[in-house]
């Protein structure tokens, strides 16, 4: 439905968009994500048809677009703060694609009752957007964007202007909305809930690229690379040296960090000597009772305890280890009492569960 | 020791007093400055002798007003004056918006420098303006007063309303135009549709304001008014010249009103400040 293909965009000297190529399928919510200045409103942009890319083509439909005004391109738009045309009413906002996509006059009126049920602001239709509250401001932006059944419906940061409760409930609704219309939908977002919730695959990018494609549990528990285990979530990282296969077993491997720590982690592709990047999620780890022995494929850390925070559902507990470094803990904020700090507990991690990534800036393979 | 604390130096407490006291006075002062001679003029505007007599006037009457409204030379003038200042206007408010949207769309930096470029008429002096235009006009043979006063008035219009315009158009949010032709209206339309009703209110305030400064001007008019061409705030500098007497002050009273009344008008819209203010650098 929608094809980017080595898309490219310069401001002066900065690389907005860099060689970006993906497709999105008929139906499917695929998300951009990404720290500000990533790309992805450049991408957002030049899928709209704000920007012209240096080089590259955009597809939507099979057809070349890459040249075409917004106006020429069937394409809606949900803004992060709404854009509602503030001299018109509910009524003429969401008919106004319908005027100007020369739909038949006389449908016009049932068409926007139609989008204003489908958004549930029935009997609004007469009021001006300032007086409605943010929430309701974008159910009119969608219910204006999705009118026309756009081939492409864009969404720039819908819910950063709410807040957080909000957020939560549109987030739900509005999932439920496209997918009800089956719209082919892009979301743009720094904000990985955002993303992980309402997309089936996540767009990852850094400095105009991307970074690594996949969906929202491939993007968490199998990033591609550091940047991306850095940014979505949260995890605790070491720096570890192969010490070669072996073990006793063909699927496990040691890592040996600077302090000269020993991890067992499942076995990386990497010949012995190769430096690897190790991480594990905070809410993989689990503190066992002191004394435990490991079984092969575990990996037992002792630290002492510097910190507890009871953060509602879950409590966030931060070690600090022997030779210097933190690891944070996530439990579920049961009723299991917590440890105090300044005691010393024990953590066991699962080979499994280590994210195992090749140094950037130095290739595995030669 | 209570060193930096000094309760033990009164002086300085009444030095302070002192200052924020002169202060006062010289607000006071200038007040009285700015409004005292307006005020006697529109005291004497009320004057039922019929000479220039002393302060105040034993008693009122509205005979000045009478003679300024069946004087058929002033009430030439007056017409004059509102015709010439209409034209001026609505052909400025049309050059200020085409222009002001032209310099919306290039570069920041040609923007700026083209807008200090339009705007520069306010800068040079109107005597300059009135006396270049006279010359310029007669060499390419232009010699009809009126023309040549709508000419004259456009010069010191126009800043008013590209200001003002370019004020109003960068109150419109960007991305309300994008949503207009992501929906399928092409630029033009984005225009009447969106653009132009948002920014419509500055547009007419601005206008209003040109159309005050346009009515009240006398340097730049001098130049280019003929024999049957003239604006009353000309005919009433030579009339004052000819014979001394308080019809001026009753004229006076009365275009004094009149540009209250705009005034008036153009802070219901917009307010003042918006249309006099910083229109060079919208925020």
């Amino acid at each position: 439905m929608l094809e980017v293909r080595n898309v490219t965009k310069h401001f002066g000297a900065t690389v907005a968009a860099d060689a970006v190529s993906f497709t999105v399928a008929q139906g499917e919510i695929v998300s951009l994500l990404g720290p500000s200045g990533c790309g992805k409103t450049t991408t957002l942009r030049l899928i709209a048809g704000f920007e012209r890319p240096d080089s590259g083509e955009i597809r939507i439909g099979g057809r070349d677009v890459t040249g075409t005004r917004p106006y020429e391109r069937n394409v809606g738009l949900l803004f992060q703060h709404y854009a509602l045309f503030p001299h018109m009413t509910v009524r003429d906002n969401v008919a106004y694609g319908l005027r100007h996509r020369g739909w038949p006059k006389a449908e016009i009126p049932d068409r926007v009752s139609a989008m204003l049920g489908l958004v549930k602001l029935q009997g609004l239709d007469a009021r001006l957007p300032a007086k409605l509250s943010g929430g309701q401001q974008q159910r009119v932006a969608l219910a204006r964007a999705l009118a026309t059944e756009p081939a492409v419906v864009l969404l720039d940061e819908p819910l950063s202007a709410l807040d957080a409760k909000l957020r939560h409930e549109l987030r739900v609704e509005i999932k439920e909305i496209l997918r009800s219309v089956g719209s082919t939908t892009i979301i743009v977002t720094h904000d990985q809930e955002e993303a992980m919730g309402m997309a089936a695959r996540i767009i990852v990018m850094e400095k105009g690229r991307i970074r690594q494609v996949g969906s929202p549990d491939d993007i968490y528990w199998r990033p591609g690379n550091r940047f991306v285990a850095g940014f979505v979530g949260r995890s605790n990282w070491f720096v570890g040296r192969a010490a070669g296969a072996g073990g006793g077993s063909p699927t496990l491997s040691t890592l040996t960090t600077e302090d000269g720590f020993e991890l067992r982690v499942a076995a990386p592709n990497g010949r012995a000597g190769a430096i690897y990047d190790v991480g594990i999620r905070p809410e993989r780890l689990e503190i066992v009772s002191p004394g435990a022995a490991p079984a092969a494929d575990e990996t037992l850390i002792v630290g002492t305890v510097l910190d507890v925070s009871p953060l509602g559902a879950e409590r966030h507990i931060v070690l600090r280890l022997p030779a210097g470094g933190q690891l944070t803990v996530i439990q579920p904020n049961r009723a299991a009492a917590a440890p105090g700090t300044g005691e010393t507990v024990t953590v066991r991690a699962r080979a499994a569960d280590w994210m195992v990534l090749p140094r950037e800036g130095e290739s595995s393979g030669v | 020791m209570s060193a930096g604390l000094s309760p033990s130096r009164p002086w300085r407490r009444r030095l302070d007093g002192m200052l924020s006291g002169i202060s006062g006075a010289v607000v006071v002062l200038a007040f009285l400055f700015l409004l005292v001679p307006l005020g006697i003029t529109g005291l004497m505007a009320f004057d039922s002798r019929s000479y220039l007599g002393p302060l105040p006037p034993p008693s009122f009457s509205l005979q000045w007003f009478e003679r300024f409204l069946s004087d058929p030379y002033l009430m030439q003038g007056l017409r004059t004056s509102l015709m010439v200042s209409t034209t001026a206007v609505l052909i400025a408010a049309a050059a200020g918006v085409a222009t002001a949207l032209f310099l919306n769309r290039v570069s920041p930096r040609w923007s700026e420098l083209l807008t200090a470029f339009f705007v520069s008429p306010l800068i040079v002096p109107p005597v300059v303006i009135g006396f270049a235009l006279l010359l310029f006009l007669s060499q390419v043979g232009i010699v009809e007063g009126f023309v040549r006063l709508v000419c004259g008035h456009l010069i010191l219009t126009i800043p008013y309303t590209i200001r003002a315009t370019l004020a109003s158009l960068a109150g419109v949010d960007r991305t309300l135009l994008e949503a207009a032709s992501s929906l399928g209206a092409n630029e033009r339309r984005v225009f009447w549709e969106i653009t132009f009703p948002l920014a419509r209110t500055g547009i007419v305030a601005g206008a209003i304001f040109a159309f005050a400064i346009s009515m009240d001007d006398v340097a730049v008019s001098m130049f280019l008014t003929d024999a049957t061409s003239y604006t009353l705030p000309v005919a009433l500098v030579s009339n004052m010249r000819a014979n001394f007497d308080l019809t001026i002050a009753a004229a006076s009273m009365l275009l004094v009103l009149f540009t209250i009344l705009l005034i008036v008008v153009l802070d219901r819209l917009v307010g003042v400040d918006r249309v006099m203010g910083q229109g060079l650098h919208p925020a």
